[in-house]
């Protein structure tokens, strides 16, 4: 049974007794708790004042990771006002996070099976990458002018183009990435780059006719030392910063860096995905972030090369739900539909082939013997997870998440008995 | 009983089916561009229809305003508008959402025109509902709450920090070297060939200086380098008001003669005024007083010159000085502070925000509209202008912002 961290007011303690609970801490005017689901779904029928902080006990224990008590009560306070009020909206990302797991799992089993098993696994990889598309795309992509979808297909296959070649040239990626830095993988994404630009001339958008949309690559990264110009110039930029060590946490293009070192700055990448840091900025307290930088940045050239690689796989992904999501949306567009279903058959070829090389997003490493059993556990913990915020979203502001939720259920069930094929029932 | 505060998007055709003033859940991604997220959102489109028909039913909207143009990429999409209040003499301009990132100036403008719409009565009953049936009376108000929506559409499906339009240029490539505000060397760019996606509109409107290029701390503020467009666009693009977004608004100053104007952006909390209206008494008066009636409020906003934040060129505010010199137009920069606290500024900002930040914005908002029909400072103990009120109701007025002291919604 999953354990939960939440929050409870001070009237609600008594709720805890002769319940199976673990207090971890108390603010000024309640406490936080780890519960299993069914204790917590118990309280929360009577009383909606429990919050759920956390999605998992792991998560909670990676968010306080080093920091002081007081430190923890300040980042659960804040979680608290910032975040549990949406946490039920934050659960599409939860599950987007254990169905990307999945799907490295699924690949990497694809490795350790006879023949048979293969073709099951590739069925279970598509399927697994069908669901994380729906897990993205829907409510998002689905009355979008198809024209304008694809302009977003082709912006992000000339941003793998841009990162692909960034980190052939650089070579941060390492030997890390190496494998997974092909001119083949440059080549196949120029070659649906100009299929989408042609398709776009015929849709009327004849601006990325012949030319690749531009991209900047953005990065997360610590300038030093800081002086009031950089400040002042930041600040009036509108550009996020957060003061740290003798410098500055923040993000620019990878075009600006040398601009900065020329201006006696001294330059390091700590997230390859600023998006990812503006995510961190919105989520986490100073101690937190600090500890966050302090982590990234002692990780050495291999900690930078495999941030590196597992930025690049994202993307990957990433783009590989979005052109499903198109498809999705072409079925009025019979030509157009042929050219991405063609795409799509071929991203996720090499999509399985650079997990299998470097599975990525892992919450465990396990052995690829090992990948069918953690598999069956992952699948597991979605169907329990979606069941949890399918209960909890019986609340009348959350009650529109619910049939996502419940959907989700059922489409985990059906891949869990397709698994069973293999597992020989173990899922 | 009163909706929750959402934000509002464009509209998607899910709204449709839906009674007036229902929301939806939609998906939208994360920062970091990985998943999605839900959200909870109200269609403008929708919304303004519904603010519309009441209006027009209460006799204080034009209903056959629904827009005033449509943004740069074809077919385009609406920028939703409203025409409040029957005072043709003096026309006031709201706007919001140059950026599209910056979803809480959508909110600001479209609630202040709700806020005057619901809360008008004929016959008024209270004071509160006097002064605001006297500003329906005479003043023209027009609303256009999202002026970049291709560029909002783009937060809420791709990149939640997108700032500029969807414009796309496909440039080959070149070199030049462009203009430098107030002189001085300029700077060459060089960019190699590529479609350029985004203009920053608020840089690209045709004022006597767009094009020349502006610094800060070292960083650039205004850029004629295609490069620097994309998502934290600050390209003013190939030409003033080359972008459909800013001709729409440049069209409809040039027909309407807006005597005061205010365009909504986040965050720092500051109230801007134009830097050529430094000297201007009258300006001064009024932004002075629209920076005491949001300090009322308990989260006072910090009132200064334009280029004391930045210096730009082909900012709305400055083209706005330009198109109607001495005349009140500002540019309020809305929550959270500067430095913010925590957490992300732009589209991150909790929809618990919207309501604290409508309600120490409405009194100001309101004494700008009043102070579109004055010409000069109050003062003394004469009246300023001719109340629609009886008048023997009429009384001495200070100056044209001070009788919202004290006000709230």
């Amino acid at each position: 049974m999953p354990e939960r961290v939440f929050h409870l007011p001070a009237r609600l303690a008594d709720s805890l007794l002769e319940r199976r609970a673990e207090v971890l801490g108390r603010t000024r005017d309640g406490l936080w708790v780890s519960l299993e689901d069914r204790e917590s779904l118990e309280i929360f029928e009577r009383d909606s004042a429990l919050a759920l902080l956390y999605f998992a006990r792991a998560e909670y224990e990676s968010a306080i990771r080093g920091l002081s008590v007081a430190q923890i009560e300040e980042a659960i306070r804040w979680r608290l006002a910032r975040w549990a009020p949406v946490a039920l909206e934050n659960a599409l990302f939860w599950i987007y996070r254990r169905e990307r797991e999945r799907l490295s799992l699924v690949a990497l089993a694809g490795t350790h099976v006879p023949a048979a098993g293969e073709q099951v696994l590739h069925r279970h990889f598509d399927e697994t990458l069908r669901m994380l598309a729906d897990l993205v795309g829907r409510g998002r992509y689905d009355s979008l002018p198809i024209a304008e979808l694809l302009v977003f297909v082709l912006e992000g296959d000339a941003l793998l183009i841009a990162e692909e070649e960034y980190l052939r040239q650089s070579g941060d990626g390492g030997e890390d990435a190496a494998p997974l830095l092909g001119t083949d993988a440059i080549e196949a994404r120029r070659r649906y780059a100009r299929a989408s630009g042609a398709a776009l001339d015929r849709l009327g958008r004849h601006e990325f006719r012949e030319l690749l949309p531009y991209s900047e690559l953005e990065r997360g990264i610590f300038i030093s030392p800081r002086d009031d110009q950089l400040l002042s110039g930041l600040r009036w930029l509108h550009v996020p910063f957060t003061p740290w060590r003798d410098g500055v946490v923040t993000r620019r293009s990878v075009r600006q860096i040398p601009e900065l070192i020329g201006r006696g700055k001294s330059v390091a990448v700590l997230y390859w995905n600023s998006g990812e840091w503006l995510e961190q900025l919105d989520e986490l307290t100073s101690a937190q972030l600090e500890c966050e930088y302090e982590r990234r940045a002692t990780g050495g050239k291999s900690g930078l090369a495999q941030a590196a690689t597992e930025h690049l796989v994202s993307l990957r992904l990433e783009q590989a739900l979005l052109r499903r999501n198109l498809l999705l949306s072409s079925k009025d567009a019979p030509e157009l539909a042929s050219m991405v279903d063609e795409q799509v058959a071929a991203e996720t070829r090499a999509l399985r082939s650079t997990l299998e090389v470097r599975p990525s997003w892992m919450t465990r490493q396990v052995a690829a013997g090992e990948a069918l059993l953690r598999l069956a556990e992952v699948e597991q913990g979605v169907i329990e997870d979606a069941t949890f915020f399918s209960r909890l979203s019986a609340d009348p502001t959350k009650v529109a998440l619910r049939p996502r939720f419940q959907g989700i259920v059922e489409q985990e069930r059906q891949a869990v008995a397709r698994l069973a094929t293999l597992t020989g029932g173990v899922s | 009983m009163p909706r929750p505060f959402h934000y509002h998007i464009w509209h998607r055709p899910v709204f449709d089916p839906l009674p007036a003033g229902a929301s939806s859940v939609i998906s939208v991604p994360r920062l970091s561009g990985a998943g999605s997220e839900s959200r909870t959102v109200y269609s403008l489109k929708k919304d303004m229809n519904e603010l519309r028909a009441e209006g027009k039913a209460k006799g204080i909207v034009d209903d056959s305003v629904i827009h005033v143009g449509k943004s740069s990429v074809s077919p385009g999409r609406e920028l939703w508008a409203l025409k409040v209040g029957n005072g043709s003499a003096h026309k006031i301009l709201f706007t919001g959402c140059h950026h599209a990132r910056e979803w809480i100036s959508v909110e600001i403008p479209y609630l202040v025109a709700e806020y005057l719409i619901r809360n008008y009565r004929d016959p008024p009953t209270t004071d509160k509902e006097r002064r605001i049936k006297h500003l329906l009376m005479n003043r023209e108000i027009w609303f256009v709450p999202m002026v970049n929506p291709d560029g909002h559409e783009h937060t809420i499906t791709m990149n939640r920090n997108w700032r500029a339009n969807r414009h796309a240029y496909p440039l080959p490539m070149g070199s030049f070297t462009a203009l430098r505000l107030g002189g001085g060397p300029g700077r060459p760019i060089s960019y190699p060939a590529a479609t350029y996606v985004g203009v920053d509109i608020n840089r690209n409107y045709a004022t006597a200086t767009w094009g020349q290029e502006t610094f800060h701390g070292g960083f650039a503020t205004t850029s004629r380098d295609p490069q620097d467009g994309g998502a934290d666009s600050i390209w003013c693009g190939p030409g003033g008001s080359s972008e459909a977004e800013a001709k729409t608004i440049d069209d409809l100053f040039n027909q309407k003669r807006f005597r005061a104007s205010i365009t909504y952006h986040n965050f720092s909390q500051l109230l801007l005024y134009p830097d050529a209206a430094a000297g201007d008494r009258f300006v001064q008066d009024v932004g002075n007083g629209m920076s005491q009636l949001i300090a009322e409020s308990g989260n006072p906003y910090t009132y200064q010159s334009g280029s004391a934040l930045y210096a730009t060129t082909g900012d709305l505010m400055e083209f706005s000085y330009e198109k109607s010199p001495g005349r009140p137009t500002f540019t309020p920069e809305l929550r959270p502070k500067d430095p913010p606290p925590v957490g992300h500024e732009f589209s991150g900002l909790p929809e618990s925000e919207i309501e604290p930040c409508f309600k120490e914005n409405l009194s100001a908002a309101l004494a700008l509209i009043n102070c579109a029909g004055f010409n000069s400072v109050g003062g003394g103990s004469s009246c300023q202008f001719a109340l629609a009120i009886p008048p023997w109701r009429c009384q001495v007025v200070l100056n044209c912002w001070e009788v919202f002291k004290g006000w709230t919604p």
